[in-house]
């Protein structure tokens, strides 16, 4: 069970229940540097009962994706038009006397061809299961001592309130929790092990967030566009407002159960 | 300043969203595990990050010098991410979407030990002569503005003099627009407003034509604005 959270980043009372789904392979875990985190998908409680199972059925039946001959030959004109302008423009064209154009050869149409085929379907999948599971689960294990993620988005969304550029512009974070029980001082001290409080702790973090998609899925029109929104939204000048009193160490909702 | 440093933008951390209400897609910055508080007590100087979008003199001077976090290393990572996108193998597969490096571009993101960190400090200097070879088809027209702000962070951290005897074997036979200009001024480290303008300049010089405008004006307009209210405010107070 998690807690909702509010607005400016800290924790509701009430306890939310979330279905997750460790079968939803889109966002598969990753570890970076060390940091160790999942993240599964997830919907609210109660919202869809078995959409996993179903989403990926409906996924599979649904997606068809073709190509007909007069889209590939439209494709074929303006990426080939693409290719030989903005080479020469750029300098960079590797045009030669077998290839004056830059018109791409029947072989690399075919491939392109195959490439946005399997884009479509996997777009098309994709939504499918992000109509059922339109939240993640991101488990993580940090430091105490840092700030969570959630109160720092919660900051953010209180800033976004005014400015447009962030408004929008940061994730969306539905419920999160973290479990004293499950970390590593709990975990010392049940074992007896003399903690060196230099050392810090790690604590365990779960924090459901609303689905995003990889930007560089994004047609590339809307990908730059998409782009320079993140670079905007991450400009120092909007992030200015003196620091709210945050909590720390950052709330902690003992574990019982 | 007050605010927070991202620290970790990385192609991952890039995401966007759909709203119901336009169905326009819209960029959004994920993944604040790494963000740092400026100013605050938990705040240090780790050097954080995906190392393949790290500033390059968060690298390069590995742990001589401890370099405070800066808001201008975001920003290059945000070119990083850029360039990465922009050369990379997008394959998509059932429900998964796979990314992963061209081939010849190995050598940025090798990261295994302290030998590797050499190579791939190299391939990022070598990125700008790179980059037109390898560009994926779709993003051609922004392949000059992107190689730009590319060379903008290359010669921000080494000047044009250290990088002559690497060049010129390379430079041979390139076309004049894609030999190296007279490096940029250094910005003040510290002062966020100079290193935006100046990297807003850089980006408006190499700006083509054909839609590459798209995005980038509207957003000059604003972070122009926000950098004059600021100035105003610190005037005032």
């Amino acid at each position: 069970m998690l807690h909702p959270v509010n607005i400016d980043g800290t924790l509701g009372e009430e306890e939310v229940g979330v279905n997750f789904h460790p079968e939803d392979k889109i966002h598969s875990g990753w570890s970076l540097l060390g940091r160790a985190t999942a993240v599964v998908g997830a919907s609210r409680n109660g919202d869809d009962g078995n959409g996993g199972a179903e989403g990926h059925d409906m996924a599979k039946d649904e997606v068809t994706g073709g190509i007909s001959g007069e889209e590939l030959e439209a494709i074929q004109q303006t990426w080939g038009k693409v290719r030989a302008e903005d080479l020469c423009k750029a300098g960079s064209a590797d045009l030669t006397e077998d290839n004056p154009s830059g018109v791409m050869s029947d072989q690399e149409a075919e491939g392109l061809r195959a490439y946005f085929q399997a884009r479509d379907a996997y777009r098309e999948a994709y939504s499918t299961i992000a109509r059922a599971h339109n939240l993640v689960l991101k488990v993580s294990w940090p430091e105490a001592s840092r700030p969570s993620e959630w109160e720092i988005i919660g900051y953010a969304q209180t800033l976004g309130k005014q400015d447009k550029i962030i408004k929008g512009h940061i994730p969306v974070v539905e419920y999160a929790r973290e479990l004293d029980r499950y970390s590593t001082r709990h975990i010392r001290e049940f074992l007896n092990i003399p903690t060196d409080i230099t050392l810090g702790t790690r604590a365990l973090r779960l924090t459901v967030m609303r689905r995003l998609r990889p930007i560089y899925d994004l047609d590339e029109k809307q990908f730059w566009e998409a782009f320079w929104q993140c670079v905007a939204c991450m400009n120092p000048f909007f992030w200015q407002v003196p620091r709210p009193s945050l909590t720390h160490p950052p709330q902690v909702i003992t574990d019982s159960g | 300043m007050n605010g927070i440093h991202h620290g970790d933008i990385s192609f991952n951390n890039l995401m966007y969203d759909s709203p119901a209400e336009t169905g326009k897609p819209v960029g959004i910055v994920n993944d604040y595990d790494l963000a740092t508080w400026v100013g605050h007590s938990t705040t240090n100087d780790d050097h954080t990050g995906t190392i393949p979008f790290m500033a390059i003199d968060l690298l390069d001077n590995g742990l001589k010098s401890r370099i405070p976090r800066l808001y201008r290393h975001d920003m290059e990572s945000f070119v990083w991410v850029l360039a990465y996108i922009t050369v990379a193998n997008i394959e998509y597969k059932d429900c998964a979407i796979k990314i992963s490096p061209p081939p010849k571009l190995g050598a940025w993101f090798r990261d295994g030990n302290q030998f590797d960190r050499g190579a791939h400090i190299s391939a990022k200097h070598l990125l700008p002569l790179e980059y037109g070879k390898q560009v994926y088809d779709g993003y051609f027209r922004y392949l000059r503005v992107v190689r730009e702000m590319i060379r903008y962070w290359v010669e921000f951290h080494q000047p044009l003099r250290d990088l002559k005897p690497i060049l010129r074997p390379l430079r041979r036979g390139l076309p004049a627009h894609a030999q190296v200009k007279s490096s940029p001024s250094r910005s003040e480290d510290d002062n966020p407003a100079d290193s935006l303008k100046q990297f807003i300049t850089t980006v408006e010089k190499s700006l083509g034509e054909g839609g590459v405008q798209d995005g980038f004006a509207e957003v000059k307009g604003i972070l122009l604005e926000a950098i004059e209210t600021s100035a105003a405010t610190i005037e005032t107070a």
